[in-house]
């Protein structure tokens, strides 16, 4: 897993990497460097920008710039920082010093250290250059400023500087709120529309532009830079690096010939002293495996670009054609593109470049990045029902859409099937379905059987879906998928959402079942002949000594939906059917007709019905009628033919 | 010399791919040679792991044994996983805090496992007895103890076999996983498959990769991996693989390593 996901890092351009990179929300600030290493802290030449998310406007060249930096300035975690045990300094770089307001004077966590009696950050500073010192390469001018940057810190110089700053900021402000204060006195004051909507329109330019000097919150960062060239903080980052990427260095080895060193990963892995149960007790070895700095780099890099949102999820990591990853790679840089829009981009084009892929599917957690699956996949099957074909559900059961008959498209694709089919047969009460998300039982109120659908098949169908995994639904799972969602339906009293089930299963019961079957069995032609059947009964030339048991159920669907409609009461709902429906025993379902009939003796019934219904009494069969359902229920949804002359009201 | 082939599988098999631990957990697809040394020791009563720095005696007596494996059963090479979710809360384990893990598990892991065995070699000798009787000294399972594997007797088959002996590019089919990345000095092509070749299976094409392990790194003590493929496409240029095998029977080839 790790090597594709380096070898994939590793062939994402530079740019890329650091696409979607937003600055830390705060006060950043850059001082100038002279040619003599000294520090140059006059006003005119510090350059500052503040940066808040709610901000929209797009970076100036200031935070641009301090935003490449701080990438190359900052701790791998916090547990990795300088400032241990406090965390409070969490740049890791010898020119580069970056903490939270609430560190300083009259913030809450200066104010609970001075409580605790714990040492307050200013005290800390020499602790980090201390450290930071061995970041410094041979370059006489950055080991010099280096001590004119650490001397800043020490004599409280930045505090003067700081305070410099936030005064300027103030003063803006002030200006900024005076003006708006005023607009909007004078905006009361005028009555013309159109003027009144100039004055809102400056009222609210003001106020955005109040955004970017209001005063600093205690979660707002402060971080000071030294205007140094970006290689410069990659080549100390580097060195920070260096050991930091890996989980610990304990078990590092010694860097080789080519300057690598070996050492335990750090990506998606911990080596948690206070968990043995993740320590092997007795092996040979203590860890199980190293990787190389420079691949713990490039992990590093992936764990920071995955966050970004730049790459789509699941995203398809293509091992082997080089060509056809550089053209994906090409896509992502574009745009923003999810794996059905990539598939929908390229299959028709590349159809045989996607195979040999890892897909992962990631979540982006408040613990940071969380892998839901990582799996193989040989070949991507994009079509569904051959090439031109597709799969067509029919509206066998007569629904009605907008006062016409339902048309339903043709499905040519996988993700048509997805949305249309396996998404509808387990999604929640919000039409949502989340494949790797905690279940919610409270999302499915009242689907209970639907609910249990998504519990035991969601993992199957993004497998069959994303990863052409066709062997995790087949006949059964799709039988048991389109019946859980049609009990539902029946206690929710659902006409339409069972006919619509039955259409599906109907329509694409072949499709599911073929890999089992090898029949050439077609439902749809199924529910002709049980029609059929019924009409022969009704005609009186149907071979009753061959009828079958799928036969027996149909004609029993239509007799109880024709016993149904003979019913007065208010309650007209499906739960009338639940008697029906719990009988697993064909003497005792003909005993629950027979009740029925009884009680309803003082209706007229028509001579259709009477055929049909000796015929339903007089059959005789060991098999469960619970397996008989799928007909039963055809024969009660589908037309009712026992009416005579289609007359409901007979 | 006997080449024999066994059907062992279980209802579930993890085998820990041992370079991530938070939150997901990933198993390889394939039981590969360290993972099924174990299980035939077992089968034959060798230790396992025992203590720091000392190599399992099933290990020590059996690393040198030629294994072929092939999926059986699969899905283009691949077996279903699902997403286990295991909360251990016992002290003795995390020291007070719970442990929350979750394991990308196989469901119905089966492979036909192929040995080389000599005969002369008591062990190999013993395991080939203890094979065809379908018996076992301790209970085998596929990474976890708690998925027991097992194998029918009756599944075990000895092959009418040969060294391979193939002409220069000559398609052929494997049954087995082989090495894809080969430590080729004459030859300059490597192994790949024949696309060209024609199709007269019901089955879809397709080629599975997977970077396995096939021994220990003993300087390092981690698994060495190798590039491992499984196709049912024929393969070109087969005679580039090393320890390749021919089943007579079958006709058809088998990489032991």
């Amino acid at each position: 897993m790790l090597k594709d996901l380096i070898n994939f890092t590793n062939s994402l351009p530079d740019n890329f990497k650091s696409l979607g990179a937003i600055p830390k929300e705060g006060l950043h600030i850059l001082l100038q460097v002279d040619d003599k290493g000294n520090l140059n802290t006059k006003s005119d030449n510090i350059q500052f920008g503040f940066y808040s998310k709610k901000l929209k406007d797009e970076l100036s060249d200031v935070l641009e710039k301090c935003k490449r930096l701080q990438e190359n300035a900052w701790c791998v975690n916090t547990n990795k920082c300088f400032d241990l045990p406090m965390k409070a300094i969490q740049s890791c770089s010898p020119i580069c010093v970056a903490f939270k307001k609430e560190h300083i004077q009259g913030g809450v966590k200066y104010e609970a250290n001075s409580e605790k009696g714990k040492p307050q950050i200013q005290e800390r500073f020499s602790d980090y250059f201390d450290k930071a010192e061995s970041m410094l390469t041979e370059d006489e001018i950055l080991k010099k400023v280096f001590l004119n940057f650490k001397a800043f810190f020490e004599n409280k110089s930045w505090e003067v500087v700081l305070n410099d700053i936030e005064n300027q900021r103030d003063a803006q402000f002030q200006i900024l709120s005076n003006k708006a204060e005023a607009l909007k006195e004078r905006q009361k004051s005028v009555s013309d529309k159109t003027e009144k909507e100039s004055l809102k329109q400056q009222i609210t330019d003001s106020q955005t532009q109040m955004a970017s000097f209001q005063p600093l919150t205690d979660s707002d960062y402060i971080l000071f830079y030294l205007d140094f060239p970006l290689e410069t903080y990659k080549t100390t980052h580097g060195k920070y690096l260096g050991d930091k990427l890996f989980n610990t260095d304990k078990y590092n080895t010694d860097p080789n010939e080519e300057g690598l060193i070996y050492g335990t990963n750090d990506f998606q892995n911990g080596y948690n002293a206070n968990m043995p149960f993740l320590m092997h007790q007795t092996a040979t070895f203590d860890i199980t495996g190293r990787i190389s700095n420079l691949e713990a780099k490039a992990l590093f890099e992936f764990s920071n670009v995955l966050p970004r949102k730049n790459l789509p999820n699941p995203l398809p990591i293509f091992i082997y054609n080089e060509e056809f990853k550089e053209k994906v790679i090409a896509v992502y840089s574009e745009k923003r593109i999810s794996f059905t829009e990539i598939v929908k981009e390229l299959y028709n084009v590349y159809k045989d470049d996607f195979r040999n892929y890892y897909l992962l599917n990631w979540s982006n957690t408040q613990n940071g990045i969380v892998f839901n699956d990582f799996d193989f996949v040989s070949q991507f099957q994009f079509e569904v029902g051959g090439t031109n074909n597709g799969l067509q559900i029919e509206n066998l059961f007569n629904l009605y859409e907008d006062g016409k008959p339902k048309h339903y498209p043709i499905n040519t694709n996988i993700f048509q099937l997805e949305e249309k089919v396996l998404k509808y047969l387990v999604q929640n009460k919000y039409h949502r379905v989340d494949y790797f998300s905690d279940f919610k039982k409270e999302d499915y109120e009242s689907r209970d059987f639907t609910f249990l659908s998504f519990c035991k098949y969601r993992k199957a169908i993004y497998d069959y879906v994303y990863k052409s995994n066709r062997a995790t639904i087949h006949g059964k799972q799709f039988d048991e998928l389109v019946f859980n969602g049609i009990k539902d339906d029946l206690h929710n009293s659902s006409e339409y959402g069972i006919k619509h089930k039955l259409n599906i299963w109907y329509s694409l019961h072949k499709y599911f079942h073929k890999s089992n079957t090898k029949t050439n069995d077609n439902m749809a032609n199924k529910l002709k002949e049980h029609q059929n059947f019924v009409a022969q009964l009704i005609e009186e030339t149907a071979e009753t000594a061959l009828a079958t048991d799928n036969d027996f159920a149909f004609a029993a669907g239509q007799v109880i939906y024709y016993l149904m409609n003979k019913s007065k009461s208010e309650d007209n709902s499906l739960r009338l059917l639940e008697p029906y429906m719990q009988k697993s025993n064909c003497r005792e379902l003909q005993l629950t007709i027979t009740k029925d009939l009884e009680r309803y003796k003082h209706e007229n019934f028509s001579r259709n019905f009477s055929k049909v219904v000796a015929f339903v009494l007089a059959h005789n069969t060991e098999e469960n009628v619970k397996n008989l359902h799928p007909e039963l229920l055809s024969g009660l949804f589908s037309d009712n033919q026992l009416y005579s002359n289609h007359n409901k009201n007979d | 010399m006997q080449l024999i082939s066994f059907d062992l599988q279980s209802n579930f098999g993890f085998f820990r791919k041992p370079e991530t631990n938070n939150t997901l957990n990933v198993s390889y697809n394939m039981i590969h040679k360290p993972a099924l040394l174990g299980i035939l020791g077992a089968i034959i009563g060798l230790a396992g792991y025992r203590k720091k720095g000392e190599l399992p005696e099933y290990y020590e007596k059996l690393a040198d044994l030629k294994i072929g494996i092939a999926p059986l059963d699969h899905d283009n090479g691949n077996f279903s996983k699902t997403p286990i979710k295991y909360s251990n809360t016992v002290g003795y384990a995390n020291k007070g805090t719970n442990f929350l893990t979750e394991e990308l598990t196989l469901i119905s892991p089966k492979y036909r496992v192929y040995l080389l065995l000599d005969e002369a070699i008591e062990t190999q000798r013993r395991l080939l007895d203890n094979l065809e009787r379908g018996n076992s000294e301790f209970i085998p399972y596929f990474g976890k103890n708690e998925f027991t594997a097992w194998w029918d007797k009756q599944s075990v088959i000895k092959h009418n076999y040969t060294l391979a002996a193939l002409n220069e590019n000559e398609s052929v089919p494997i049954l087995s996983l082989f090495a894809k990345n080969q430590n080729i000095t004459k030859n300059s092509e490597l192994a790949e498959v024949n696309f060209l070749g024609a199709w007269e299976s019901d089955e879809n094409p397709f080629m599975y990769f997977e970077r396995l392990p096939v021994g220990f790194n003993l300087n390092l003590m981690q698994y060495q991996l190798e590039e491992m493929v499984f196709s049912n496409y024929e393969i070109m240029n087969a005679h580039t693989l090393p320890n390749l095998y021919h089943l007579l029977t079958e006709n058809r080839y088998v990489q032991l390593h």
